[in-house]
């Protein structure tokens, strides 16, 4: 009943990932149950009515900074329907990945689907679609555009630094720590080899990787590739630390002994445009910081 | 009789000669580097520092290697150790609950405990899984720790602390990914320090058990003439118990859940002669260090397809599964799974009509509670309107359906096969339709609720017909059926949870649904719920005679003229159909099918009527309860049913154990 009223004069019919929806734009009251859609809405500079776990969201997403007063509906595996209904909100943003609630989100507002992390394993390209999907949505289109150029550009401008600072001729490790035994090591798919590439630089992990653009292994698996400078997701449990770099392989290998492994603060590596920036002004930096000392 | 022993010393000639070949060949595989043996010597002794291939065997391949002789011979302890005391084939290591203990303890400490004290996380798991243990022994020590008593408040504090630890999970599912890939056991070292710091672990319960081993002996002439011979059986039983469990918590903290070594390597044992404790514990150690060795020669070569770990654990499950299900076709192995349960010595009936009228009024009560009232932005409301009542009620509907008609399969189930371990999900079933989604997650697709549905339904169905074809060779035999599909879940749990240790994103999505939840449930999904319950609980509660005759024993009921087989047959199919029923509309986790017809005989309803139908009202209750409590205590936050069921349920068993 609600969708047909409200669907009145000015609908318009949006294509997504899982069908079509119909609703007035541009819509005022957004619920975002994605950290990336909420990333790039963000960017755009809508501010959501709600989004999914805040306080996970800050936490590991952390930019761009979620404004005051955002409603919080809960996990972002089981948002909480009950509340969601009672928001009454114009369009719900969701990822494929919760895909099986689809039906029961859309009985509740028009629900459209974008997904940057898919079966594609274009990450970066794909969150730049969505990002003018969604400036089209919020009739933002302009923006869109400045955001993605803007994006580009930076990178390419950071890549330019590196290589002419002489710091890109060790291809790039991009690793976050799994416990003291194990590694993810990003990889073909991933935002993060995207982004370098987009930088110019290599990456040094060749290996199959699963749909998110990882490979999961254990730490002998850096040993072939010791000539490469090793980045790290943070911030790393201190005890964590402690233990893996003071273990006889770690001490071992060519990175570590010419002291090219470096930290990077809090960046969500499923993120989109936005981590892309951070992730590629925070490799600059720290390759550069790393070279002066 | 001479020639029979040559014959039999031939045999184990040729089985050890085999044995070293496949070693050796499958050591050549997993040799990270083609070393020479002059290369290999130094790589083992005085590693050359500056050659980072004997840096890798030095400190990862040889370390990898001992851990999994150390964890493959110590669970093997263990575990026979534990189905000895227990004296329930069925019993493994983590049975007490020292896996869940330790799990807890591990998440609990990653997220609470400041790395700056400087303690290991490993404690904390060793900590937390001998914590576990001692709940099962306090709760178990008024009835001088009872094998069946002590079995099941293990199991019932293991489905209490997992679900704790999930709830942690859930929350914190960033912070914790570790916890997967050790739940998956990972066998993978950095140095010598994981095998110093279990050896001693290991060597000291081990040096106990040697002085333990002839009072121990003695127990397997029966608990009678043990203690008149006077051994203290109470207390052996516990200092027994309580050195397999710390070996058990020393491995499992160190290197995670590693499944299924110390449930097959005992059975192994036993199949290959050892009757004396002595023989059948030094057997054990060596096939289970074999076994374990076996298992991680053969993944370590294939870790890193499709980008995966492939944790060692888990994959013993995998391929130990198939190796028992092969083993049940060998008549040997069946004879010596008799039940060795003990019976119950004292009823206590209670009125049925007195706990049905306090049971319907209950059900009715929360039916209206957890329809109406309801968390919200504001606070909590006790009114409910339109829009909400259309989103509540099918959940509430359906948590109570799901409920009822698993605890309906599980009292069918306990019956038959006459074994206090068994639930609905020993079928494996759930894990079925549970896996069938996880693949379905790996291979990317977009799946929505329907199609969801059709790939649990696919999972759940493959199983059963699995199930049936081997249940069809035993002729429905209970032990063997309750094996066959413990060694099918066993598999597609650690299919699972390789799954689950690879950290994607949207197999963690899945996380909450493998909990079991009522979140996607909608109008349509009550109808073919009360449709199942209604004709399938109506048609055991007019079987309940069959159900009441097969308990007492195969040779009571054939003597009244009951066909063991087609009676079992009928049963195991309808159970199995609710089971599959509930799974597909909620998710796997079917937990209160082990507790409420639990509860109900602990209520003093014994017969087949009284038990189902009391089993039911519980099992509806627990779930509608556990449902409204995970959808509104942590606003806006949720917790599945399945999750909440085991916290309520488990509760609710652990005091009535206690009394």
């Amino acid at each position: 009943m609600l969708l047909m009223l409200s669907a009145g004069v000015s609908a318009k019919t949006y294509q997504h990932e899982l069908g079509t929806a119909e609703l007035s734009a541009p819509p005022k009251k957004v619920v975002s149950l994605d950290w990336v859609l909420t990333e790039t809405l963000l960017t755009l500079d809508v501010a959501p009515q709600a989004i999914a776990d805040v306080s996970g969201y800050q936490e590991w997403v952390s930019l761009p900074v979620l404004p005051e007063g955002v409603v919080d509906v809960g996990s972002r595996r089981e948002p909480n329907l009950e509340l969601l209904a009672q928001l009454k909100p114009d369009v719900i943003l969701m990822s494929k990945h919760l895909a099986p609630a689809y039906e029961k989100l859309s009985a509740i507002a028009p629900t459209l689907v974008y997904s940057v992390y898919s079966e594609k394993k274009a990450p970066y390209q794909q969150a730049e679609v969505i990002t003018r999907q969604l400036g089209v949505l919020f009739e933002r289109e302009a923006k869109a555009e400045q955001v993605i150029d803007a994006t580009r550009e930076r990178l390419a401008q950071n890549g330019q630094r590196l290589k002419t600072a002489g710091m890109a001729s060790h291809p790039l490790l991009i690793v976050r720590f799994i416990g003291d035994k194990h590694l993810r090591i990003h990889g073909e798919g991933s935002l993060a080899q995207n982004t370098l590439a987009r930088m110019g630089l290599k990456s040094g992990w060749a290996h199959e990787t699963n749909l998110w653009g990882f490979s999961s292994a254990g730490m002998e698996k850096l040993a072939p590739l010791q000539q490469a400078s090793v980045v790290y997701f943070g911030p790393l449990d201190e005890q964590v630390q402690q233990t893996v770099f003071n273990t006889p392989l770690w001490r071992a290998m060519a990175f570590s002994r010419e002291k090219r492994v470096y930290e990077l603060p809090a960046i969500w590596s499923f993120g989109g445009l936005k981590a892309a920036e951070r992730l590629s002004e925070q490799v600059t930096q720290r390759l550069l910081a790393g070279q002066q000392s | 009789m001479a020639s029979g022993r040559r014959g039999a010393g031939l045999q184990y000639v040729w089985i050890s000669g085999g044995m070293f070949l496949l070693l050796g060949i499958l050591f050549y595989r997993a040799a990270p580097y083609p070393l020479n043996a002059g290369q290999w010597l130094s790589a083992m002794f005085s590693p050359d520092v500056t050659d980072y291939r004997q840096i890798i065997v030095h400190f990862t391949f040889l370390p990898r290697l001992v851990m999994a002789l150390l964890c493959g011979a110590g669970l093997a302890v263990a575990g026979c150790l534990m189905q000895y005391v227990l004296r329930n084939p069925l019993a493994s290591p983590t049975t007490l609950g020292v896996a869940a203990g330790a799990e807890l303890g591990l998440a609990a400490s990653l997220l609470f405990v400041p790395a700056s004290l400087g303690i290991g996380h490993y404690w904390f798991a060793f900590l937390g899984g001998v914590a576990a243990t001692l709940l099962v022994f306090l709760l178990t020590a008024k009835r001088g720790f009872a094998p069946l008593q002590m079995v099941l408040a293990g199991m019932v504090v293991s489905l209490f602390f997992g679900s704790l630890n999930m709830m942690l999970l859930l929350i914190h599912e960033q912070q914790l990914t570790s916890v997967f890939i050790w739940g998956a056991g990972a066998l993978n070292q950095n140095d010598w320090q994981g095998v110093t710091a279990l050896l001693p672990l290991l060597l000291f319960p081990a040096g106990i058990l040697v002085l333990l081993l002839r009072p121990l002996s003695v127990l397997q002439l029966g608990e009678e003439v043990a203690s008149s011979v006077g051994v203290k059986v109470a207390h052996l039983r516990v200092v027994s118990l309580g050195l397999g469990i710390f070996i058990t918590a020393g491995i499992v903290s160190q290197v995670g859940i590693i499944g299924f070594v110390g449930l097959v390597a005992p059975a192994l044992a036993k199949l290959l002669g050892a009757r004396h404790l002595w023989s059948r514990l030094l057997l054990s150690s060596g096939v289970g260090a074999l076994l374990l060795l076996i298992a991680d020669l053969v993944i370590q070569p294939l870790s890193g397809v499709g980008g995966e770990l492939l944790p060692t654990g888990a994959v013993t499950a995998l391929i130990g599964a198939p190796f028992l299900l092969w083993l049940l076709h060998r008549q040997a192995f069946v004879s010596s799974l008799k039940a060795e349960e003990e019976p119950i010595r004292h009823y206590h009936p209670r009125s049925f009509r007195m706990l049905l009228t306090v049971l319907s009024v209950m059900t009715i009560g929360v039916l209206l509670l957890a329809t109406v009232a309801g968390n919200s932005q504001a606070g909590w409301q006790w009114t409910v309107s339109e829009t909400l009542f259309d989103l509540r009620l099918p959940r509430v509907l359906v948590a109570l359906l799901a409920g009822m008609g698993l605890a309906l399969a599980g009292t069918v189930i306990q019956r038959v096969t006459g074994n206090a371990m068994a639930s609905p999900e020993v079928m494996g079933i759930s894990a079925g339709a549970a896996l069938a989604l996880v693949l379905g997650a790996m291979a990317g697709w977009t799946v929505q609720r329907i199609e969801q549905m059709a790939l649990g339904t696919a999972g759940a169905l493959v199983v059963m017909g699995l199930i049936w074809f081997s249940g069809r060779r035993h002729r429905f035999a209970p032990t063997q059926m309750l094996l066959t599909g413990i060694g099918i879940s066993a598999a597609l749990d650690a299919m699972i949870r390789i799954a689950m240790s690879s950290g994607q994103e949207n197999l963690k999505a899945l996380l909450t649904w493998l909990s079991g939840s009522t979140y996607l449930v909608a109008g349509q999904d009550v109808i073919l719920m009360l449709a199942g319950v209604v004709v399938i609980g109506g048609a055991l509660l007019l079987l309940q005679r069959w159900l009441d005759v097969i308990s007492l024993g195969e040779v009571i009921a054939g003597s009244i003229g009951l066909s063991c087989q087609r009676v079992r047959q009928a049963l195991m199919l309808l159970a199995a159909m609710l089971t599959a029923l509930a799974t597909i509309v909620v998710g796997p986790l079917s937990f209160v099918g082990l507790l409420a017809p639990h509860m109900a005989r602990s209520l003093g309803q014994y017969s087949a009527r009284q038990q189902l139908v009391v089993a039911c009202l519980l099992g509806g209750n627990i779930m509608m309860l556990a449902d409204w409590v995970g959808r509104n205590v942590w606003f806006p936050w949720q917790f599945p049913a399945g999750l909440l069921a085991s916290v309520i349920g488990g509760g609710y068993f652990l005091y009535l154990l206690r009394k």
